[in-house]
């Protein structure tokens, strides 16, 4: 396959190199001539300095005759002004986008780039894989020694699916709400079930604050 | 009417001073706080009329005023960040009139066939001059 990456930086050089070593035929945009000239050495003559969403810089690189556009540089909106010069005036079937900003993966599927990668959202997969599957609680303390907790039901978390009332609570410990990810307040009564990233407004004593978490986090 | 101008450079001073004369509530974006000097005082000094960002982050854009604003136009001096901004404005914050400046032709006239209201300077210009030149 042929495939314009825009961006050599460190994520564009690493994608090139595994690109190549697969067989593939690549085409590297790259607007710091320095870099230029380092991709140059080390893969040929593979590289034009230019900015990646200007279409003569794209029609230079072949852009034209691409199965895949990949855009890998620092700005989220030169990678989708590449993208959308790629599929719109060139009719590149696939454009591939790094994204820096979560909040732009909504926006660039909404315009069509077909794969939106986010490293930030990358990484946070990565530690909630790793780390004990506890979520951010908030804790409030309330008079009585009591504390009110606000705690979003993660990924992997044992009540995922259960009934409400099925949860075995920690003693002293009630559940006073709980709100849907879309922010909705969920009705409690026998029919309320958990589901994943719903938020848990519970009270109880401060010292079952972390046997709570763990009832409701805790990936088994 | 609320409006939400991006980029305070010539045009943008044009626009937002043009427009808070006329009497609309105007707010004013720009990452360089000089730059909010080309505008009136009265609209500078304003509260809230200008906000020292890219306009590139929703967040900021919310701290704008995006939801209450019935104009957006986005005439920065980056063309990528115009019509990135201007396409949230229009696809996510669904602000009723958008409008962005692209300096360069084919892409002025790809965005113009994705729906958005993109205007080329580069375009109008020179068609000014040629005109002046040959009439």
């Amino acid at each position: 396959m042929y495939i314009v990456v825009v961006g050599g930086g460190r994520v564009g050089y690493f994608l090139v190199r595994a690109l190549f070593n697969a067989g593939h035929e690549v085409f590297i945009i790259e607007r710091n001539s320095r870099r230029v000239e380092e991709l140059v050495s080390h893969f040929g003559n593979v590289a034009i300095k230019g900015d990646g969403s200007e279409p003569i810089i794209q029609m230079e690189a072949g852009v034209a005759r691409a199965d895949i556009l990949i855009a890998t540089t620092g700005a989220d909106e030169d990678n989708l002004a590449a993208c959308q010069l790629a599929k719109h005036r060139f009719n590149v079937p696939k454009t591939v986008t790094l994204i820096n900003s979560p909040e732009d993966e909504r926006l660039f599927g909404l315009l069509g780039v077909d794969v939106v990668v986010s490293s930030t959202q990358l990484l946070l997969g990565a530690i909630e894989e790793e780390l004990p599957a506890h979520s951010p609680a908030h804790v409030l303390p309330v008079q009585g020694n009591r504390e009110a907790a606000t705690i979003g039901v993660p990924q992997g978390s044992p009540v995922i699916g259960k009934r409400l009332y099925d949860i075995a609570l920690p003693p002293e410990t009630f559940i006073v709400a709980v709100v849907d990810r879309d922010g909705e307040l969920k009705q409690l009564n026998e029919e309320t079930y958990i589901e994943l990233h719903d938020e848990i407004v519970a009270i109880t004593v401060a010292d079952q604050a972390e046997a709570l978490l763990e009832v409701l986090s805790t990936r088994r | 009417m609320n409006v939400i101008v991006m980029g305070c450079g010539r045009i943008g001073t044009q626009i937002a001073t043009t427009l808070w004369r006329e009497g609309h509530s105007v707010t004013v974006l720009d990452t360089v706080p000089e730059s909010f000097l080309s505008l009136p005082k009265e609209l500078r000094e304003t509260e809230g009329a200008t906000i020292v960002c890219d306009g590139i982050l929703e967040e900021e854009l919310i701290d704008a005023g995006i939801l209450d604003t019935d104009v957006f136009v986005a005439v920065s001096n980056r063309d990528n960040r115009n019509a990135m901004a201007a396409q949230r404005a229009k696809h996510i914050f669904n602000v009723p009139q958008v409008v962005c400046r692209v300096g360069d032709l084919e892409r002025q006239e790809m965005y113009n066939k994705l729906g958005l209201a993109a205007i080329s300077p580069t375009k109008i210009t020179s068609a000014l001059i040629l005109e002046a030149v040959f009439t």
